[in-house]
């Protein structure tokens, strides 16, 4: 005998069913189309180029829940567990379409036993506990991330539970009522078969079994229609989201077309989003891990990424009459809402200005929503289109316009910085020979502090033996501050002069100790056609050690720890370098604080902060300061130069006692090298 | 109502002392050596005329300068931050201009345009600052002058003008036409232009003016400042090597602290 | 070049430091020059400026004798000022750079044809073949400009706190002429309809010309007293850092750097701040900086023009104590 069953057992009316299932497709096709309608507002983007590329992400970030296991692992494998329970239910439902309706009459022997009974009866077990820990971790330990308490959340876990309970109890009772000869295949469902027959006769059972199987197939069907209507709709746009996210480097953001005439500069409204940015919205499964590592959600700014993409979702729906904005003025009809500009209507100014950029929103979340895309969209229009924006930045802009770096009323020129060092200038001595063009940066030459860095960055290069070349006079800033807050024109601007200046020098390697200005020039650049090998100093100097051009000798001890500036590491993925620059200094015991690499907190120094006063909160740059000191090290090495500007004044804040240091890689490097 | 806003571009004044070189003639700074700006109390001025637009929700407002070609770019910028027209005046057709023939060149500008009913200068000029042009202006003109304006509002057929005194505000009330020189304050930071803004600004036409336009010769731009004779013009040395007081005591010390400073005459 | 009048205008205020220093300045160039030193009153003031115009060495007092005078206006004080050159027979007009000073000045320049210069640090009349030499700052004080005026008639005004007052000559006494000028009816109008001063204990931290200005290194709020102490000697405006604003120990108004107040003091006096980029943003145009710090390694020493490497509990008491007692043998 086959192993096999038989499908609609003690069941009648069948067609009945099929009506049912086409009323739910209906109701599911209609919901699923709304939302699709509202996602084709957006702008066009490319994003199904690549499909292979695309593919594999999907396959490598859905089923093993990548992003969700990196942090918070229990909540995370609870997902895991149900979405295999989803995927097996679902593919064990396939396999009963092909057979019974299709008549190809696979459900049987080896696919029977171990598939369609075994597998799915083990995960609906796990899928069951899954949906126990998620309960219980919504009505016990409530994290205060899964706000806003919304009984949706809870009726989708209840009938996830009363779909997988049933689903038991309808194979239980008909394992017993037909005494399967396979049933020790379905061990949960047999031991469920084996309790009901305790209490109840066989007549009450028969009843039972039909009674629970259409209620089983009413609410099945009801969650399937509801799947568009609800939070459920993630199961389509979170695979739709992360097969179409951004394929491009992380670090660079998307162009406008500055000269197009009547196209609008940024995002005012809706409509002006891409298609893409539209289906993020609702691929937000609110689970937020966004905001958990968010510096300015976390220091009190009126700001957090889940809820700026919950607000603007609710102004999306409010197009088609479904919810309302949180923030939108109950006067303002649907229809108004949607025209009207979103900032004002549906998100605070603050809001956006308080966004430090560091991308750690858009690295945790695992549905691939793009919060940066989306701010500095919005603050481009604030910016270009309205020059409304706070007033340090406006005179950041001012001295970007006019001279080229973004601080006002220094008076430091930009070759200050090499007096007494013999360093090429490419504009005295444009034929000469170099190996790599040693990129400053604004904060580099013109900041005291960092002035040593360089320093000691072109003395590592002096005894290491490179040939290397500076622009001086004629470098400019790279235009990140200008991009970041939105000012699109004068980054192009700046840009196009930089990259102008560089070809005219031939310049091929640029290695440059600035975070910001090495993901510029190595990630948007190329947008302009300026294309140049770009290193970080740590990947470079690591180099250096490990060609044995730099020997690092002992120098004492110092226990040091590492912050991961944002723009490198998660912008960047450069994680390991600077740590090996630091492990190769003999006497140098490394701790890593809690929060590391790819999980590093921004110093709050990005996206225009260093150039503006932090006005609500508490401040972002202490709050990072605690979690370095608490490593209880006593040097803090930095990459970057605004991550050495707030962090020295956050140590100094937090703990004016404590004999601490904070110093660049190349500073310990420098020091520790003959 | 017509505005009429004078403007000077000059040496960025933030340059750094480091990169600040003397021309070969040592007469004045060196071309090139930072980039070219508009004078900063010439921005303030271009705001309070906006600004007295928005409020008056009506109004013209002219931007004049004179200077090298390269000044467009000032009156660029002008155009960008709307204002309505702007006009060069040649400064080589006048060879030897000081600040009598600055004023003399404008008022003959302001001639040829609409009648003004407020002339803004800025209080002075960035780089060398004369502090006389809006001055010169108002006597030329025989209009009532104010120094130091920081806002102003149209009252009835007056001008309400807020300005600055040596010791707090003072608000002054005087008849149009008059001619007021702009200091900065907190309420006229110029305002970025938006980008839209910019752009247009770029396919405004600016007007050339040359000596002969303004049935002007090339003496006009010459008065009695020609007379002046620069003896020395040169870059002070401040040494910024810092003297660590090292007396033996606490006492020695602050008493040699207090000696410096003294010899400084800052007390 | 012979003839040096001082002019002052009294426009509300009493007769002070402004009058005192172009009083000072006339009397020094006009004995340079070999010539008189006279002086020029218009506006409502009473008998007492004469008087103290001979006390600082003018020989003769000009009143511009017109009802029409008794309010500050510019364009009748300066038709005014015109008249009284003219029968004076001035060579070189001075002025103090006070607002009605910058007003006035240029419009009598104007009038009379005459080289003017304002906002000048320096005069002298030691030039061979006669003449002023006038120093002026300029770009900044990135350059320094040395011009000299041979030729009469020649209008300056004079930058505040730029000329050393001369000990006043008690008793001393001259001649007051009333010149009955004839103010012209202008075409326009003008008025002062309201004055505010603004009262803030000390000086205004952007006018002030000494600031004493404290950071993390005080150590906590009360520690700030010992500075108002020192600035109460010094007759100096308080200022922080933003650290020291961070840290609530003083109002965010203080705060002195890229994103606080941009300052201009002759004396910026800079008390346990380490002197990061963005705080000497704000104090690039000080004249002389001044910084006490333990730390002797501190960025602020390589910005500063005097330094002293030490705890400030220690130094600034012995600090106010030497003030004062140079103070007072300085009154005697
Ligand atoms: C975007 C941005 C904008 C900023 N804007 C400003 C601004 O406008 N203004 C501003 O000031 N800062 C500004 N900062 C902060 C600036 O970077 C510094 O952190 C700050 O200026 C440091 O203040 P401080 O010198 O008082 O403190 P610290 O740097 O901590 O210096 C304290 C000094 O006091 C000395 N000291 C300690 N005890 C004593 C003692 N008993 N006697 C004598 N000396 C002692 C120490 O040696 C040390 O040098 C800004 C920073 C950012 C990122
Ligand atoms: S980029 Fe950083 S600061 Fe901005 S929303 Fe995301 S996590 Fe927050
Ligand atoms: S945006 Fe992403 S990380 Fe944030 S709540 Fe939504 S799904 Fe979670």
């Amino acid at each position: 005998m086959t192993p096999t069953r038989q499908v609609y057992f003690n069941i009648t009316g069948v067609w009945l069913m099929y009506v049912f299932f086409a009323l739910t497709l209906l109701v599911f096709g209609y919901g699923v189309y709304r939302r699709w309608r509202l996602w084709q507002i957006g702008r066009p983007v490319v994003r199904l180029d690549r499909l292979g590329e695309r593919l594999r992400l999907l396959f490598k970030q859905a089923p093993g829940h990548e992003k969700l296991l990196k942090r918070y692992s229990g909540t995370g494998f609870a997902h895991l567990l149900i979405f295999w329970g989803f995927v097996f239910l679902f593919l064990g439902t396939v396999v009963v379409f092909i057979h019974e309706d299709l008549h190809i009459h696979i459900m049987q022997g080896a696919l029977y036993l171990y598939f369609e009974s075994l597998a799915l009866n083990i995960s609906g077990a796990l899928c069951i506990a899954g949906v126990t820990v998620a309960l219980i971790q919504r009505s016990i330990r409530r994290a205060p991330r899964l706000k806003p308490d919304k009984p949706d959340d809870t009726i989708i876990l209840v009938s996830i539970l009363v779909i997988l309970v049933t689903g038991f109890i309808i194979q239980g009772l008909r394992i017993h009522l037909t005494h399967d000869p396979w049933a020790a295949w379905s061990p949960v469902g047999r031991a469920v078969g084996m309790v009901f027959a305790h209490f109840l006769s066989e007549p009450a059972l028969r009843e039972l079994h039909r009674a629970t199987w259409w209620f089983h197939l009413i609410v099945v069907f009801s969650f399937i229609g509801w799947i568009p209507y609800s939070k459920l709709l993630h199961i389509l746009t979170a695979p739709a989201s992360i097969l179409t996210q951004d394929l491009g480097p992380r670090g660079a953001l998307p162009v406008v077309d500055i000269e197009k005439e009547d196209a609008p500069l940024g995002v005012s409204r809706l409509q002006d989003f891409t298609w893409k940015d539209l289906l993020d919205l609702d691929a937000c499964t609110e689970c937020g891990r966004c905001e958990v590592n968010c510096p300015a959600f976390l220091t009190d700014k009126p700001l957090s990424p889940k809820w700026l993409i919950l607000n603007l979702r609710e102004s999306l729906h409010a197009e088609s009459g479904n919810g309302r904005g949180a923030n939108a003025d109950p006067k303002i009809s649907p229809a108004e809402l949607a025209q009207s500009p979103l900032v004002g209507a549906v998100l605070k100014e603050e809001t956006l200005w308080s966004c430090t950029s560091c991308g750690a929103c858009v690295e945790q979340c695992p549905v691939a929503v793009e919060h940066v895309s989306k701010i500095v969209g919005m603050r481009r229009s604030l910016v270009m289109e309205r020059a409304e924006f706070p007033d340090d930045l406006q005179n950041m802009v001012r001295s970007l316009e006019a001279r080229g770096h973004p601080y006002p009323g220094v008076s430091a020129s930009r070759i200050d910085w090499m007096k007494g060092l013999a360093v090429i200038q490419l504009a005295d001595q444009p034929g000469a020979e170099f190996e790599v063009l040693l990129w400053v940066g604004c904060a580099g030459a013109l900041n005291q502090r960092s002035q040593s860095v360089t320093r000691a960055v072109a003395e590592l290069f002096t005894k290491a033996g490179v040939k290397f070349a500076v622009l001086g006079r004629e470098e400019r800033c790279t235009g990140d501050p200008a991009r970041r807050i939105g000012h699109e024109f004068l980054f192009q601007t700046l840009a196009q002069q930089n990259i102008s200046t560089l070809d005219r020098y031939k310049v091929r390697k640029i290695v440059t100790s600035c975070p910001h200005c090495f993901n510029t020039i190595k990630n948007e650049y190329p947008q302009f056609g300026g294309q140049y090998e770009v290193v970080h100093h740590s990947e470079f100097l690591e180099e250096l050690v490990r060609q044995g051009r730099l020997k690092p000798s002992a120098t004492g001890s110092a226990k040091v720890t590492f912050h991961d500036p944002c723009y490198l590491g998660r912008y960047n993925q450069v994680y390991d370098a600077p740590r090996a620059v630091l492990d190769s200094v003999p006497g140098v015991e490394r701790t890593e604080p809690d929060w590391n690499r790819r999980n590093s907190l921004c110093c709050g120094g990005g996206g225009g902060f260093s150039f503006m006063e932090e006005k609500q909160g508490t401040r972002m740059n202490q709050n990072r300061a605690k979690q370095l000191l608490d490593t209880g090290a006593n040097t803090i090495a930095v990459g970057c130069p605004f991550c050495m500007i707030m962090l020295e004044d956050g140590t100094k804040t937090v703990a004016p006692d404590a004999q601490v240091r904070v110093r660049d890689i190349a500073e310990v490097l420098n020091e520790a090298t003959e | 109502m017509h505005l009429v806003v004078c403007i000077k571009q000059i040496l960025d004044p933030e340059i750094p002392p480091s990169d600040f070189r003397l021309d070969s003639a040592g007469r004045g700074p060196a071309e090139g050596i930072a980039p070219q700006v508009i004078s900063i109390f010439d921005e303030n001025a271009l705001e309070v005329a906006l600004q007295v637009r928005e409020a008056a929700g009506e109004g013209r407002i002219t931007a004049i300068s004179i200077g090298a070609e390269s000044a467009v770019d000032a009156l660029r910028k002008a155009l960008s931050m709307r204002v309505d027209d702007a006009y060069l005046i040649r400064q080589a057709d006048f060879p030897a201009l000081d600040t009598f023939g600055t004023a003399r060149i404008l008022a003959a500008a302001l001639g040829k345009l609409p009648p003004a009913d407020l002339l803004l200068c800025g209080r002075e000029s960035g780089d060398w600052y004369g502090g006389q042009v809006p001055a010169f202006l108002a006597a030329q003109l025989d209009w009532p002058y104010t120094a130091l304006v920081a806002a102003i509002r149209k009252t009835g057929s007056e001008w309400n003008l807020r300005r600055q005194s040596d010791d707090g505000w003072e608000t002054i009330a005087c008849s149009a036409p008059a001619v007021v020189s702009v200091t900065n304050d907190a309420q006229n930071l110029p305002r970025i232009p938006k980008v839209r803004d910019n752009m247009l600004a770029f396919r405004k036409t600016i007007t050339v003016w040359t000596a002969a336009d303004l049935g002007l010769t090339s003496e006009s731009g010459c008065g009695p400042n020609t007379r002046l004779k620069t003896e020395r013009f040169y870059i002070p040395t401040v040494s910024r090597q810092c003297q660590m007081i090292s007396g033996d005591s606490v006492v020695q010390r602050a008493e040699e602290l207090v000696e410096k400073l003294a010899g400084l005459r800052v007390i | 070049m012979r003839n040096v009048l001082a002019v002052l205008i009294a426009n509300g205020a009493e007769f002070g430091r402004a009058e005192i220093e172009v009083l000072s300045a006339g009397s020094r160039l006009a004995a340079d020059l070999g010539g008189t030193s006279v002086a020029a009153v218009v506006g409502g003031s009473d008998q007492s400026w004469a008087r103290e115009a001979f006390s600082y060495g003018a020989v003769r007092v000009y009143v511009a004798g017109s009802p029409a005078l008794t309010h500050y206006e510019p364009r009748l004080f300066a038709d005014a000022l015109e008249q009284i050159a003219r029968s004076a027979d001035a060579d070189v007009l001075l002025f103090s750079s006070t607002i009605s000073g910058l007003e006035v000045a240029p419009l009598v320049g104007y009038k009379l044809g005459a080289s003017v210069i304002m906002d000048v640090t320096g005069i002298d009349g030691k030039v061979e073949g006669g003449g002023v030499r006038i120093q002026k700052p300029v770009f900044g004080g990135k350059a320094q400009s040395e011009l000299v005026a041979q030729k009469a008639p020649v209008v300056l005004s004079l930058r505040m706190r730029s000329v050393d007052p001369l000990q006043p000559q008690e008793g001393a006494s001259g001649e007051v002429i009333e010149i009955p000028v004839n103010v012209r009816p202008s075409t326009g109008t003008w008025r002062l309809i309201e004055r505010n001063l603004e009262k803030s204990g000390g000086p205004r931290l952007e006018d002030a010309r000494i600031i004493v200005s404290g950071g993390r290194g005080m150590g906590g709020k009360e520690n700030f007293s010992c500075l108002a102490e020192l600035g109460d000697v010094l007759g100096a405006a308080l200022g922080a850092s933003r650290a020291a604003v961070d840290l609530g120990w003083v109002p965010s108004t203080w705060q002195i750097g890229q994103t606080g107040k941009k300052v201009a003091p002759e004396l910026y006096v800079a008390v346990g701040i380490s002197g990061a980029s963005q705080h000497m943003v704000g104090i690039a145009a000080a004249k002389h900086i001044v910084a006490i710090n333990k730390d002797e390694k501190a960025p602020i020493f390589q910005m500063a023009e005097l330094g002293v490497a030490e705890d400030y509990k220690v130094f600034i008491p012995k600090l106010i104590e030497a003030l004062k007692k140079h103070k007072t043998s300085a009154t005697t």
